[in-house]
This record gives C-alpha cells, sequence and structure tokens, in this order.
C-alpha cells in the first residue's frame, strides 16, 4: 500500500473497531487486518483514497467506485463470493489523508496461492468445484449488475475446507460495469493483474466489447495454474511488453500434456477456454454443464 | 456431418429417393414452393417412412422486407398465415420482432418437424448496419421467446448473411463476439451465406468468404450450438470438420448457392441448364459429356459409387441431384475424423489430388468454365485462414 495509516488512529476513529489484529493482506490501494468488532473476528479493509489537488474529480470518482463495489458485495447472494462484515463503509482522515473503512467476513483456510506454493495438486473433483463456484459468481455478477470481476487469479480465491463453500472468491477492486466510469484516466489501460488480462483487455476500446468471457478466461488461467503449479505467461525476470505480447500471442501447452491424469474432455475446455478471441471460448453453459459431471 | 435436401420447386420423387439411398438423413422446406396443408401431409409421410430423418422448414422471413416490391417472387409464402410483408424500421422495435417470432413459432410447432427455425432478416451489406442490428435482436430474443411455448423440441435461430458483409473482417469479429455472448442462446443456428446470384461461382468460391463461414461454424460448435448450413453444397464437408453439424444442397443452382435474386425478378426465364456430375475427386461438378473424355485421361474422377450408373449413358435430370447428395457424402466420410487439424489436413489432401488431376486434364483438353479448377486455390487458402482465425 501506497500511504499505510496509523492503525491506532484508525481505531480511534472508528468506535465500532474493538482490536485491530494482524495483517492478512495488502494491495497498491488497500490493507487488510484480522479485527474484533461487537466480538466477532472479521477483516478490516482499509483503502486509501488518492487525491488530486488539479483535478477535484478524481476523488469523488474513487469513493464512488468503492461504493460501487460495496454495492455489488451486498447485492450478491452467491456464497461463492465474500461476504460484508458488520462494519459498514466509514470515510475517515488520517494524517491529512483520506480512507475508506470497511469490514468483511473473515475466511477460515489458505489461499489458493500458497496452495500453489505448497506444491498441492488438485484433483478433478477439486478442479470441477473449483468451477463451479466461481461460473456462479461470474453468472451472477454478469446476469444480475453486467459486470465482469477482472481479478480472478489465485490470490483471490480462498480454499476454505468448508463443503458448503469450498471456493471463495474476493476482491471486487477493479470489477467492470457496462456503462461505469473506468478505473484508470488513461482509456487504453487495462487495471488488473498483468499475468491475468484476458487479451480482450489489451485492445484499445477494450470496454465496448468486454464481456463475462474475460472471467471465464481467468477462471480457465486460474483452474490451469492450481493444477500445474505454474502461471503459462509468467517468466521470471520478463519486461512488462514481453508479458503482454505472451498474453496476446502464445497458446499455453495443452493441459492434458502436463497433467495426464485429468479427463481429456476437461483440459479441452480449459484449453479452448484460454483462446485469445471471445467467441471462441465455450459459453457460460457450456462449461457449467462439463463441471458439473466431474464435480 | 449430416447432409440435407434443401428443397425448393419441382421436388418430385427427388427427397424420398435420397433418402431411400441413405445419402441425406433430412430435408429442409421452402413454404415458397409448398402450401402450408401440402406440407403437413408431406411431413406426415415422410414421417412415417423416415421416423429417424429430420425435417425442418426454413421460415423464409428474409424476404418479408422485399414483399411489398411488385414484382417480388413469392410464391407461395403468401399462403402461410405468418406471412405479412414489414418495413425495417418496423423491426427496430423489440415488440415486433417478438410478434415475429411468435408467430413463426407457432406455425412450425403445429408441424412434426424435427426442430424449430426462427425467423431473421439478411444481413445484405455489412455488420455494421442497422439490418446486423436488428439480425442480432432475432437470435437474442429466440430462446427466450420459445422458452415460454414449453414445447421440447430445439430452436434455432436463423442467421442470413451475405459474402459482402463476411468479408469485412473486424464488424465480422465484433458481430460474432456479441452474438456468442448472450447467456440463453438458442439451442443452434440455421446459418446461410447468399452470394449475388447462384450463378456467381466466385461469390462463394473466396478465401475469406469460406474462411469465415468455418468461423461461424467453429465458434457456434464451440458455444455448443448445433449448426445447420443451408445451400453449403460443396463446401458442406469443410463446415462438417469445423462443428458444423448438417449442410444442404438441392437441385437447382439456386437450391445448391442462397441468393436473394431466387425472390425477386430476374430479366429473362433463360434455358435449364446441362446435366452435371459431380466428380469426388475434381470437387466439382462437369458436364456430363466431359465425364467421359476427362477419364480417359484420369480415370479417378469417376466417383465408382452407385449413382455413376444413372449417367450411362445420359442421365435424367431427377437424378444428378441423387448423384450429389452421394458424392458430398462421401467426401464427408473421407475427411472427417474427431481431430479437426486432422480432418483438415485430409481435406488438403483431397485438394492436392484435385489439383494433379485437374493438371492432367488441362494439358490435354479444354475445360469448360464450371467445371476449371477455380475452386481449389480459395478452398486452400480458406484453411490457411482458418487456421490461424480459429487459433488452431
Amino acid at each position: 500500500m501506497q500511504i499505510k495509516p496509523d492503525i491506532d488512529k484508525i481505531k480511534n476513529n472508528i468506535t465500532e473497531i474493538e482490536s485491530i489484529g494482524k495483517k492478512l493482506g495488502e494491495g497498491g490501494f488497500k490493507i487488510v487486518y484480522e479485527t474484533s468488532i461487537k466480538g466477532e473476528a472479521e477483516a478490516l479493509k482499509i483503502v486509501y483514497i488518492p487525491d488530486d489537488p488539479m483535478d477535484p474529480t478524481v476523488k469523488e470518482e474513487n469513493i464512488s467506485r468503492l461504493k460501487r463495489e460495496i454495492k455489488l458485495l451486498q447485492k450478491c447472494k452467491t456464497p461463492f463470493l465474500v461476504k460484508l462484515g458488520t462494519l459498514h463503509p466509514v470515510e475517515t482522515k488520517i494524517d491529512d489523508e483520506e480512507y475508506i473503512v470497511y469490514s468483511e467476513e473473515i475466511l477460515a483456510g489458505d489461499s489458493m496461492r500458497e496452495k500453489i506454493k505448497n506444491g498441492y495438486k488438485p484433483t478433478i473433483t477439486e478442479l470441477a468445484k473449483l468451477g463451479i463456484c466461481a461460473l456462479e459468481v461470474i453468472s451472477e455478477l454478469w446476469n444480475e449488475e453486467e459486470a465482469v470481476h477482472r481479478d480472478i487469479k489465485p490470490d483471490n480465491i480462498m480454499v476454505s475446507g468448508n463443503e458448503n463453500r469450498p471456493y471463495v472468491m474476493l476482491d471486487l477492486g477493479v470489477a467492470f460495469i457496462v456503462g461505469g466510469t473506468p478505473l484508470t484516466r488513461d482509456p487504453r489501460s487495462a487495471p488488473g493483474t498483468l499475468y491475468y488480462l484476458a487479451p480482450e483487455m489489451l485492445l484499445p476500446g477494450f470496454r465496448e466489447s468486454m464481456d463475462y468471457r474475460a472471467d471465464l478466461y481467468t477462471l480457465a488461467l486460474t483452474i490451469y495454474e492450481y493444477a500445474v503449479g505454474k502461471n503459462p505467461f509468467m517468466r521470471r525476470g520478463d519486461p512488462e511488453y514481453t508479458t503482454l505480447h505472451r498474453i496476446n500471442s502464445y497458446t499455453p501447452e495443452p493441459l492434458e500434456t502436463i497433467r495426464t491424469d485429468l479427463p481429456k474432455e476437461f483440459c479441452e475446455v480449459i484449453n479452448q477456454l484460454l483462446k485469445k478471441k471471445p467467441a471462441l471460448r465455450p459459453n457460460l453453459r457450456k462449461v457449467k454443464k462439463l463441471m458439473e459431471k466431474y464435480q | 456431418m449430416k447432409l440435407y435436401s434443401q428443397c425448393g420447386f419441382g421436388d418430385g420423387e427427388k427427397t424420398y429417393n435420397g433418402m431411400a439411398d441413405g445419402t441425406i438423413q433430412g430435408a429442409i422446406f421452402s413454404p415458397k414452393d409448398i402450401l402450408p396443408n401440402k406440407l403437413e401431409t408431406k411431413l406426415g409421410n415422410y414421417k412415417k417412412q423416415y421416423p429417424n430423418n429430420d425435417f425442418f422448414i426454413d421460415p423464409q422471413f428474409y424476404v418479408n422486407l422485399h414483399a411489398a416490391e411488385p414484382e417480388a417472387k413469392l410464391g407461395k409464402l403468401t399462403e402461410w398465415p405468418c406471412f405479412s410483408g414489414y418495413r425495417r424500421s418496423q423491426l427496430e422495435e423489440d415488440r415486433v420482432i417478438e410478434n415475429v417470432l411468435r408467430k413463426y413459432i407457432d406455425m412450425q410447432c403445429k408441424m412434426d418437424v424435427k426442430a424449430i427455425i426462427a425467423p431473421n432478416i439478411h444481413i445484405s451489406r455489412s455488420f455494421d448496419s442497422i439490418e446486423a442490428s436488428i439480425a442480432k435482436k432475432f437470435i437474442k430474443q429466440t430462446a427466450p421467446v420459445y422458452d415460454k411455448y414449453g414445447d421440447k423440441r430445439k430452436v434455432y435461430a436463423s442467421l442470413v448473411i451475405s459474402r459482402e458483409a463476411l468479408l469485412q473482417q473486424s464488424e465480422f469479429e465484433l458481430f460474432l463476439n456479441d452474438i456468442t455472448s448472450y447467456m440463453d442462446p438458442p439451442d443452434g443456428i440455421y446459418l446461410i451465406v447468399s452470394s449475388r446470384s447462384s450463378i456467381a461461382r466466385t461469390d462463394i468460391y473466396n478465401a475469406d468468404v469460406i474462411a469465415n463461414w468455418m468461423i461461424l461454424n467453429y465458434a457456434f460448435n464451440v458455444n455448443g450450438l448445433e449448426i445447420i448450413n443451408g445451400y453449403s453444397d460443396i463446401i458442406s464437408p469443410l463446415l462438417g470438420i469445423v462443428g458444423g453439424n448438417a449442410g444442404a444442397t438441392g437441385w437447382w443452382s439456386n437450391l445448391r448457392m442462397f441468393s436473394m435474386q431466387r425472390f425477386l425478378p430476374t430479366g429473362s426465364g433463360g434455358r435449364l441448364p446441362i446435366v452435371r456430375y459431380l466428380s469426388r475427386l475434381l470437387l466439382n461438378r462437369i458436364m456430363f459429356t466431359e465425364k467421359d473424355s476427362f477419364s480417359t485421361i484420369v480415370p479417378k474422377i469417376l466417383n465408382g459409387l452407385l449413382r455413376d450408373k444413372d449417367y450411362n449413358p445420359e442421365p435424367q435430370r431427377a437424378d444428378e441431384v441423387l448423384q450429389s447428395w452421394e458424392t458430398i457424402a462421401e467426401i464427408n466420410k473421407k475427411v472427417y475424423t474427431s481431430d479437426i487439424k486432422q480432418s483438415l489436413k485430409l481435406f488438403e489432401d483431397v485438394l492436392d489430388e484435385a489439383e494433379n488431376a485437374y493438371i492432367q486434364i488441362k494439358a490435354r483438353l479444354a475445360i469448360d468454365t464450371k467445371s476449371n479448377d477455380e475452386h481449389i486455390k480459395p478452398m486452400r487458402e480458406a484453411i490457411k485462414i482458418f487456421k490461424q482465425r480459429a487459433e488452431l
């Protein structure tokens, strides 16, 4: 996080917060701590709101974007998306910097990133269950709000070990809403995580045509990485433009050649979902049917 | 890939005989050429004799925008209760599109067809047009409107596009991107590619046209949609390789290649064309007189199939289509495998063989324009373009 707030001051400013514990995660504009509110353990999210003295609309836009994210979380009913906690968004000023603070439920288990780091090899049933959970989120976001998550990746998925909610997706921070305002001022630049950008997001004017199939692509990429332990577009030390070129032109090695134990039909659909053109990716209905077959 | 009879005027016993031969597995009927009650009886008879075959009705709604033209050749279309003329501006309203869909679905639900084919208009110039935007609405609304009927049969949306539209790559890709994004898509697509006239062979035998026709089949198949290709004739095997479920062709040139001219006034009646023989080796129809002379140079231009006997010495016009169906069915068998890349390679081998045969024939004989080899290069090029566009 660029400008970290003083935690004690946050606690003093927001009376509902009983205690702030260990850090759970951190991003460019966001930091997450374990917290206790009304005796319950929750995840406290502190989001920095950047301001531009030359352009007062920047701050307003940043606030409205965060509110949109929170509104999306409030609206989505699927259990496979993280739920909001008891602390509703509060705007607070610490050392002349503005933050919005709110809470989300705290999820047991490990992040998928941790599992990958530890060399975990998921079974076909686990991969299919991951598919089912994520598809429900993708489908609800698109059907209810015409929204695209845009940042599906192992870091944003919790593997809970809970049969009712085996995989829970986090972070709608860069979600795209059709007709919404862009996250960056540069119309050509695409927010998200470099290695997990859908190829269509690299096209100028992608906001005109992007849809839920960008999430199907990143879901397939996440399943691929979870299955083989490696993101196929990632090479240590590569400059950004090389990675972007690879995302646009490189076809990952077919999944079945690395995970020979997985059903060919399953691997073929994952391979096909990784096509660069959205029209060449299987639709949600077809992918769901396949995942249900193997879950 | 299945092959269907693309029915039109003067069916007689042709479709029956094709089904008896086992070379076609169904038929697509043309309301322009048959009255509703007659079709109902016909469908009943067909189903009795061939219960496992597939029968469909092409709604031919794409003609309705031309209904007001004084000399429009509408045939029996006006006798169908669902028929009425429309202006394009009327179809810009969702409510009108819904009504049209309902009328045509109502009509087909009462018939013994395998699946319902929803109506649509013809995209005559570009995917970046009002026509294309109306066509998208028809496709998008097909499944939601049909779902209300509770009919268990499948529903196909129609997609009728001109070769001109297929030649504009970026607009084509955007259109394809849109129509494959629908969350409630139809079960399949009845796909027609139109040429400027049904004798303009080079209109369809164009590398980009064939490649994008293949891409449509591939993309719909990947998306879990079934595809019936109307008027696909000899292109059918290529479309089957990349995911098409069926192709269709008929006995007149305007049933082998689609053109809106079939419904519009023409200058003169013209004379009946010469009966031709479809050579599996050449992937082309040659005059029956050429068959004998060519075969003295390359004996393999003769298919060696059952219907060859009808051409000794001179074929009956009614037998020509039976020979065509038989040949296309054989090409399908020869090139189709479950692996796209392997099948495309097999088709490229077929093109190599055709090219070699033409070289030998051309060295010794003059070839009629329609019988020549101008189809080979675009087909070969189309495969190359397709592979690249399909990211294979």
